[in-house]
C-alpha cells in the first residue's frame, strides 16, 4: 500500500480546490488581487512594522491594515496558458500607484500604456531627464484599477511583485509566488516530483518602512534606498492544504525545532526557492544534496549536484531533494542570515528551517509489540482489553495505571473502530521500527 | 629610451636545470597540509591571533587534541568510503558543535548519546561538555565543516575547516586524482578557504559585551586565505610566529603540471576569486563533478578566470601554465646567450610538455623594446627578466624575493577592497602562484 | 565653499604645470611602439594598416567625471591618444582620463601593441604613482606584460610601456590599472574590452562563406561571441555593459589630499559604463562634439575630441533593419561586492562566462551547457556573454537593471544608478 502518493495527489487537489483558480477545464486562469497597507509583528513581539501586501482582492478596501503575508501563491494548472491578474491599489488617496509584474515571464499586456515617467507621462522616452518610474502601466492609489494579461505563461516557478518604484515596493512587501507545471506531476519536461515546499526568502528594513509610512521619505527622512539595512531575515513555507504561508523559521529558543513535515523518504520532493530580497543568498542544506534544476523559471540543460546554490535577488531555483534516509534535514541561509534584532544585540532567528522526513513505508498500527511484523503476538496484546472505556491517553504513555494497547485511535476505548485499523495491515513483515 | 640590460651569465641556471629534469628522480608534489586519518579528535577553544596592522583579535577555533585552537580548523583528510568519528571537546564559555554539509547522514557513535539536543545537531556543552558524530565519506572531494551552534556568531569568531575525501584508487605518488576520474588528476593540490572578519564582533565577545553582537551589522575589514590575511598568506606552513594560523596559501608549481584548486566560500560573503596567468577549469561543485551522468567524469567542466564559491559552497578546478600563443620565446633569445631546446608534445601540440614552451615561438624575442630603468617601479617579486628562469639588473633595493627565477601571478579576491588590512593596502585575501623553472624542488 | 575655492585653484595650477610641460627638456617623453607606425611619430592614425596588428595609445592619468545628480567627481583613468603624436602626448594627456576607459575591441589572431603614457596627475602632483595595464583573462605567460606591479614592472610618470598581447582567444574581458588595485580602481582605471572569434572571418560549417560575420563585411550575421562551430553564439548587435561604482567620500579625499577610507569604502555612486541612470541612455556622444548636454566641467580647448564618459549605455535595436539577436558583454569592475543583473521581460540565454563559451570538453560541435534565466551574478573580475532574443517580444522600452535595488540610486538620489533602457522597435 503506497500511502505516499497518495498523500501527494491529494494535497495537490486540495491545493486546487482551495484556491478556485481551476473551476473545471480551463485555459487561462483570472485572479483578483489587491495591494493594500499591512502590519508585520516582529518575532519576540515589539511594534508592529508597517509594511504593503498583495492580497486576494474582495471587492472593496479594508478599512485599516491587514496582517502582513507573502502575496497568494498563485498555481496554474499544466494547461492554463494565460494569467489575468486584475489589480486594485488600497493604498490610501496620494500614496504611490503599484503595478504587478512576473520576472522571468514577458512583460503583460496592459489596456493602461507604459512605462511610466516619475512626471505621469508615459511611452518611450523623449527627453534625457526622464526617469522610470513603473516598468508597467498603473493602478493609481485610492482603489484604482488595472489589468496584466499574461497570454502565453511559460511553466515554472516564479515570483510576482510590484513594477512601480521597485525600490521602496519591493522591499515594503508587494510581492508573492506564481507557478506553472509543464505537465501534471512535472515541474518542468522531465522533472517529475512527489511533494512540493516552498521556501520564500525575504528582508525587512524597520527604519526604511517606518520613514515611508510616515511621509519622511523622500522629504525628511532617507531619500534614496542606498543605505538600506535589513534586519529582519524572513522565510516563508506554504501549506497546499491551509492556502496559507507560513513563518517556517526555527531558533535556538525551541529545541527540538518544529520542521516541516508531510515528506518521505525517497520522496522527490520540489523545492521552489525564491528570494524577494535584495541580497544573494545561499540556501545550504545539511545533511543531503539536492539536484538544482531550473533557475529564473527555466531549466537547466543538465542537473546540478549541489548541498547550496546562490539564490540571487528577484529570482527563483528549483531543486529536486530526496530524503535518502529517515529524520531531519536542516536547511540554513549561508550568508548567515540567521538572526533577528534582540534586545541589545542578535537573536537566533533569520532564514534557516527543517525537513523532518517520515519512513517511506507506512507504519503498521497493528505492529504492538514494534518487532516489525503483524501477527498473533500483537493480537493476543490487543484483545487483552478489549471492551474497555477508559482507557488512558496515549496508550502505553505510562502515565495511567488503566492505558489500553488496543486503543489506537486514542479515544479512549477499544471497539470496532480500533479492530479495522488493526486488520488493515495484518500480515505484513515490513513494518518500520519506530 | 634606453635598453634594459638583462643578466646573461644567469643562462647556466637553466641548462642545469634541464640536466636535473634529465638526471632527477620523480620530482616531488604538494600536498594540502592536514590530519589524515578516520577518527579525529578535536577541540574547540580560542586565542588571540595577530593582524597585519598591528592588532590582535580573539580567536574561536577548532584545534587537534594537544595542539591550541587554529584558524581555519585543522583540515580533515579522509578516504573515501571511510566512516568517519569525529570527536569534539568544548574549552569555549558557550555551547559548540560542528555540522558537515555534503555528508549525508551524521550519526552518534556514542552508545546512549553523546552531546546536548541543539538547533541544528547535537552540541558540546560549554566548559569541557563533549559530542561526538560519526558518517560515511561515500562521495571523493572538498567540503568544509563548521559549527552549527550560534552558526552566525561562531563562523564569523572562525570555527570552521575544510575536509578532504580521496577517492577511492587515491595514492599520493602514481594516482592523484580528486575523483577518481582521470581528468581530475593533477601534480599539485592546494587548499584556498576564504574568508573574512569583523573585528568589532570580535571585541564585543573579548570584553564581555557578547549580547550586543549585532549580526546584521557585521562589516568585515579583514579577509583571509586559509586563515591568513596578505602577505602572511606567503609564509610556510606552520610557520612559528604565526601560532594560530598554521596554513600557507601560497602555490607554486612547474610549467605544464596540473595544479587543483580546492576554493572553498568559508565565510558569510561571495569572493571573486581571480587567478592571474591563465584560466581555470571548473571540474567539480559541492563535491560533485561536473557531469552528464555517472562515469562521464567532468564532461561538462567549464573554464573561467574568476572563481566565486557560494558561502558555504566548494569549488575544484585546475590551473597549468605554458606559454602557448605568447608570440615571443619565455626562456629568452638570441638564442646563444640563453640556450634551450624546444620539442613539440606532438604534430598537433606545438607547445613542449617538459618546459611548457609553445615552440612556435622558439627564439623569437619580446616584439617591444621594454623602457629604461629609471622609467619603471618593480616589484618585490620581480627577477629582474621577464624571461623564466633569469634574473635581470635591478636598481639597487629593488626585487630580492624572487629566489629561482619564477614568474609570480597574484591569485586574489577581485572585490578589490579586500585586498586591505584595515585600511592598509595590500593585504586581505591575495596570495601568488609561483610558476618555477622545470626541476625545481616542489614543495 | 571650500570646494568651491579648490576648483579655482585648478585651472591656476594646471596652467603652470602646463607651462613646465611645454620645456622638452625638463620632463620625459613618450614613446609609442607600432610596427606599422613606420614614421615612427607615434601617431597611429596615419599609418598603413598591417594585417593582423593592431595597435593603441593610452594615457593614464587623472580627470573629472560628473554623476547623474550632477556631483562632480575626482578620477583616475584612461584616454585614448592613439591619434596623438608621440611629442604632443604629455601635454594633450592632462586631465584627460575617461570613465570608463577607451574600450579595446580586437579580433582573435591579432597582436595588439598597447602602449601606456603615464602622464602624472596634475590635480595632486604630490603624487608619483605609476600605472599598469592588466588585460584581465588574458593569459599573461610572462609577469612583465601582466600588469601586476608587484611581480614586474610598472611605468612612472612621464614615461611610456609598450605591452604585447597576441590575441588567441575570444571572448569578453576588461582592462584595468593594478598598481595600487584598491585605490586606482576606486578612482576608475577600468575599461572594456573584447575579443572577436576568427569565425567572424572564416565562418564555419559546410558552406562557410556564406556565414562570415556582417562585422567582417560577410552576408552572415553581424558577429560571434566564440568559435561555436554551429552559429548558436550569432547575434545582430552588441553593447558592452560594465559595472563599476564610486565612493565619493574616497574620491574626495583623494582629491583633497586626506587619507583614503579603504576599509570603510562603500558603492554611493553605481554606474553602467561610467555613468548613473538616467545619464547610462544618453547616447554616446559624437566625438566632434565631445560633451554630454550641460554636465561636464571644461577641458583644455585640444582635447575637444576626449568627452570624459563616453560609453551610453542604451541598448536599441531596430528589428527590421538589424536583426533581432542583442549581445550583452557584461563585466563587473566594481572593488566592494557582487551585483545581480536582471533584463525584465526578455529571455536571456548565457552563453559564455569568463571568456569562454559554455561547452564542456565532452560535448560536440551542436552541443553547449547554454542556459536560460532571468538574473546573471557578478563580482568583480567576472564577465559573462549574454543573449537576448527579442524575436517573440513586443516592441516597447525595456529595462536592464540591478536587482539589489537599493542601488537603484545615485548616492542620495531615487530612480538612479545601476539601470539603462533597451528600446525594441
Amino acid at each position: 500500500m503506497n500511502c505516499t502518493i497518495l498523500k501527494a495527489t491529494r494535497i495537490s487537489l486540495l491545493m486546487l480546490v482551495a484556491f478556485g483558480i481551476l473551476a473545471g477545464p480551463s485555459f487561462a486562469a483570472t485572479v483578483n488581487l489587491a495591494a493594500v497597507e499591512a502590519e508585520w509583528t516582529p518575532p519576540g513581539g515589539g511594534p508592529p512594522v508597517p509594511m504593503w501586501a498583495f492580497v486576494t482582492d474582495t471587492g472593496s478596501c479594508p478599512a485599516a491594515p491587514v496582517p502582513w503575508s507573502v502575496g497568494p501563491k498563485l498555481t496554474l494548472a499544466p494547461a492554463d496558458g494565460t494569467l489575468t491578474i486584475n489589480l486594485r491599489n488600497c493604498l490610501p488617496t496620494g500614496s504611490e500607484p503599484v503595478s504587478v509584474v512576473i520576472p522571468g515571464q514577458a512583460m503583460p499586456a496592459t489596456p493602461g500604456a507604459f512605462p511610466v515617467w516619475t512626471n505621469g507621462s508615459t511611452g518611450p522616452r523623449t527627453a534625457p531627464d526622464q526617469r522610470v518610474r513603473s516598468f508597467t502601466a498603473e493602478a493609481t492609489a485610492g482603489g484604482g484599477t488595472q489589468t496584466y494579461t499574461w497570454s502565453n505563461f511559460q511553466a515554472g516557478t516564479y515570483l510576482y511583485e510590484t513594477g512601480t518604484h521597485p525600490q521602496v515596493q519591493v522591499q515594503m512587501g508587494l510581492y508573492g509566488a506564481v507557478i506553472r507545471d509543464a505537465a501534471a506531476g512535472q515541474a518542468y519536461s522531465g522533472v517529475a516530483y512527489t511533494q512540493e515546499r516552498d521556501l520564500f526568502f525575504s528582508e525587512i528594513d524597520p527604519d526604511l518602512h517606518t520613514a515611508v509610512a510616515t511621509g519622511a521619505y523622500g522629504t525628511t527622512g532617507p531619500t534614496s534606498t542606498l543605505n538600506y539595512k535589513p534586519r529582519y531575515f524572513l522565510l516563508h513555507t506554504y501549506d497546499g492544504t491551509t492556502g496559507a504561508w507560513s513563518d517556517a523559521t526555527i531558533d535556538a529558543g525551541t529545541i527540538p525545532p518544529s520542521c516541516i513535515g508531510g515528506v518521505a523518504q525517497d520522496d522527490r520532493v520540489l523545492l521552489r526557492m525564491y528570494n524577494a530580497g535584495l541580497r544573494e543568498l545561499s540556501p545550504m542544506m545539511i545533511g543531503s544534496h539536492y539536484d538544482l534544476v531550473a533557475e529564473g523559471g527555466k531549466k537547466y540543460p543538465y542537473a546540478r549536484t549541489q548541498y547550496e546554490s546562490l539564490l540571487m535577488p528577484g529570482s527563483t531555483k528549483d531543486a529536486i531533494f530526496t530524503p535518502a534516509y529517515v529524520g531531519d534535514f536542516k536547511l540554513i541561509e549561508r550568508r548567515l542570515s540567521l538572526t533577528d534584532p534582540g534586545p541589545t544585540g542578535s537573536i537566533s532567528g533569520g532564514m534557516q528551517t527543517c525537513f523532518s522526513v517520515a519512513s517511506a513505508v507506512e507504519p503498521c498500527e497493528c505492529d504492538l509489540n514494534n518487532d516489525g511484523s503483524c501477527n498473533i503476538i500483537d493480537y493476543q496484546s490487543f484483545i487483552q482489553d478489549w471492551g474497555r472505556t477508559d482507557c488512558g491517553t496515549p496508550p502505553g504513555s505510562g502515565n495511567l495505571p488503566n492505558d489500553c494497547e488496543c486503543d489506537i485511535n486514542q479515544d479512549g476505548g477499544c471497539n470496532i473502530l480500533d479492530y479495522q485499523s488493526f486488520i488493515q495491515d495484518w500480515g505484513r513483515q515490513d513494518c518500520p521500527v519506530q | 629610451m634606453k635598453k634594459t640590460v638583462f643578466y646573461h651569465g644567469k643562462s647556466v641556471i637553466i641548462a642545469i636545470a634541464l640536466l636535473m629534469l634529465l638526471t632527477a628522480s620523480a620530482a616531488a608534489n604538494a600536498v594540502v597540509p592536514g590530519i589524515s586519518g578516520s577518527t579525529f579528535n578535536l577541540v574547540a577553544g580560542s586565542g588571540h591571533f595577530d593582524t597585519p596592522d598591528g592588532d590582535s583579535l580573539l580567536l574561536w577555533g577548532y584545534g587537534n587534541q594537544g595542539s591550541s585552537a587554529q584558524y581555519p580548523g585543522p583540515t580533515l583528510i579522509v578516504n573515501q568510503g571511510a566512516t568517519v568519528r569525529v570527536n569534539l571537546t568544548n574549552n569555549l564559555d558557550q555551547a559548540v558543535s560542528i555540522v558537515f554539509p555534503g555528508q549525508g547522514q551524521v550519526t552518534d557513535p556514542v552508545a546512549g548519546g553523546s552531546g546536548t539536543p541543539g538547533l541544528l545537531t547535537r552540541e558540546a556543552a560549554a566548559g569541557g561538555g563533549t559530542v561526538s558524530y560519526q558518517f560515511v565519506a561515500s562521495q571523493p572531494g572538498t567540503y568544509l565543516y563548521h559549527s552549527g551552534t550560534n552558526t552566525d556568531l561562531q563562523v564569523e569568531m572562525g570555527l570552521l575547516g575544510a575536509l578532504i575525501v580521496r577517492p577511492t584508487g587515491f595514492n599520493q605518488a602514481s594516482n592523484r586524482t580528486a575523483y577518481g576520474h582521470p581528468d581530475s588528476a593533477y601534480d599539485h593540490e592546494y587548499l584556498f578557504l576564504l574568508s573574512e572578519m569583523d573585528p568589532t564582533i570580535h571585541d564585543l565577545v573579548d570584553f564581555g559585551f557578547i549580547n550586543y553582537v549585532d549580526n546584521a551589522e557585521a562589516f568585515p575589514v579583514f579577509w583571509f586565505v586559509n586563515g591568513r590575511n596578505g602577505m602572511n598568506t606567503l609564509d610556510r606552513n606552520f610557520a612559528p610566529w604565526l601560532p594560530y594560523q598554521p596554513y600557507s596559501a601560497l602555490a607554486r608549481t612547474r610549467p605544464g603540471e596540473k595544479v587543483l584548486l580546492r576554493i572553498i566560500g568559508g565565510g558569510r560573503n561571495q569572493h571573486a576569486f581571480h587567478a592571474h596567468g591563465n584560466h581555470s577549469t571548473i571540474i567539480a561543485r559541492d563535491g560533485r563533478m561536473l557531469s552528464s551522468g555517472p562515469g562521464a567524469g567532468p564532461d561538462l567542466a567549464v573554464q573561467d578566470f574568476t572563481i566565486s564559491p557560494t558561502p558555504g559552497g566548494t569549488v575544484d578546478a585546475v590551473f597549468s601554465w605554458t606559454s602557448r600563443g605568447l608570440g615571443w620565446d619565455v626562456y629568452g633569445t638570441p638564442l646563444e646567450d640563453f640556450p634551450h631546446n624546444c620539442t613539440p608534445a606532438g604534430p598537433d601540440d606545438p607547445v613542449d610538455p617538459n618546459t611548457g614552451e609553445d615552440c612556435t615561438y622558439h627564439g623569437t624575442p619580446i616584439p617591444v623594446t621594454l623602457p629604461g630603468l629609471q622609467d619603471l617601479a618593480f616589484g618585490g617579486w620581480y627577477s629582474g627578466s621577464p624571461f623564466l628562469g633569469q634574473f635581470g639588473q635591478l636598481p639597487p633595493g629593488e626585487g630580492g624575493l624572487n629566489l629561482n627565477g619564477g614568474l609570480f601571478f597574484m591569485w586574489h579576491s577581485h572585490n578589490e577592497k579586500e585586498l586591505t588590512n584595515f585600511d592598509i593596502f595590500p593585504g586581505g585575501m591575495l596570495t601568488f602562484v609561483i610558476i618555477e623553472p622545470p626541476g625545481t624542488p616542489i614543495p | 565653499m571650500k570646494r568651491y575655492r579648490l576648483h579655482l585653484a585648478i585651472p591656476l595650477l594646471m596652467g603652470f604645470l602646463l607651462l613646465l610641460a611645454g620645456l622638452p627638456s625638463a620632463w620625459g617623453v613618450a614613446y609609442v611602439q607600432c610596427p606599422e607606425d613606420t614614421d615612427g611619430d607615434g601617431d597611429l592614425s596615419n599609418n598603413a594598416d598591417l594585417p593582423n596588428v593592431q595597435c593603441m595609445s593610452l594615457t593614464g592619468g587623472d580627470g573629472w567625471v560628473t554623476m547623474a545628480d550632477g556631483r562632480e567627481l575626482y578620477i583616475f583613468s584612461f584616454s585614448d591618444v592613439s591619434a596623438v603624436p608621440a611629442a604632443d602626448i604629455l601635454d594633450v594627456g592632462v586631465f584627460r582620463a575617461n570613465s570608463p576607459a577607451p574600450t579595446i575591441a580586437t579580433r582573435q589572431g591579432d597582436e595588439l601593441y598597447l602602449t601606456l603614457t603615464n602622464v602624472g596627475t596634475f590635480n595632486r602632483p604630490d603624487l608619483f604613482d605609476p600605472h599598469t595595464v592588466h588585460y584581465h583573462g588574458f593569459p599573461n605567460a610572462s609577469a612583465i606584460f601582466d600588469g601586476l606591479p608587484e611581480s614586474a614592472v610598472a611605468v612612472f610618470p612621464q614615461a611610456s610601456l609598450t605591452y604585447y598581447y597576441n590575441n588567441i582567444e575570444p571572448g569578453t574581458y576588461m582592462y584595468h590599472c593594478h598598481v595600487e588595485a584598491t585605490e586606482h580602481m576606486q578612482m576608475g582605471m577600468l575599461g572594456n574590452l573584447y575579443v572577436d572569434p576568427i569565425q567572424n572571418q572564416t565562418g564555419y560549417g559546410g558552406n562557410p562563406a556564406a556565414t562570415v560575420a556582417g562585422k567582417e563585411g560577410g552576408p552572415g550575421p553581424y558577429g560571434y561571441v566564440y568559435n561555436d562551430g554551429d552559429g548558436s553564439t550569432a547575434f545582430d548587435k552588441e553593447f558592452p555593459i560594465q559595472l563599476q561604482a564610486f565612493d565619493h567620500f574616497f574620491h574626495d579625499a583623494s582629491r583633497d589630499t586626506q587619507p583614503l577610507p579603504f576599509a570603510d569604502m562603500i558603492d554611493t555612486y553605481p554606474t553602467i559604463n561610467g555613468r548613473g541612470y538616467p545619464d547610462t541612455t544618453l547616447a554616446t556622444p559624437d566625438p566632434a562634439d565631445g560633451s554630454l548636454p550641460g554636465k561636464h566641467p571644461a577641458i583644455p580647448a585640444d582635447s575637444t575630441a576626449n568627452p570624459p564618459q563616453p560609453v551610453g549605455s542604451l541598448i536599441k535595436i531596430n528589428r527590421a533593419t538589424e536583426g533581432t539577436r542583442i549581445l550583452l558583454r557584461v563585466s563587473n569592475l566594481g572593488v566592494v561586492q557582487h551585483y545581480t543583473l536582471t533584463v525584465l521581460g526578455i529571455p536571456m540565454k548565457v552563453v559564455g562566462r569568463g571568456a569562454r563559451l559554455l561547452r564542456g570538453p565532452g560535448q560536440a560541435v551542436g552541443e553547449n551547457v547554454f542556459y536560460d534565466t532571468n538574473v546573471v551574478n557578478l563580482g568583480g573580475g567576472e564577465t559573462t556573454d549574454v543573449l537576448l532574443d527579442t524575436s517573440g517580444v513586443a516592441a516597447g522600452t525595456y529595462f536592464l537593471y540591478a536587482t539589489n535595488l537599493n542601488h537603484l540610486s545615485n548616492n542620495a538620489e531615487d530612480y538612479g544608478g545601476y539601470m539603462t533602457e533597451i528600446v525594441i522597435q
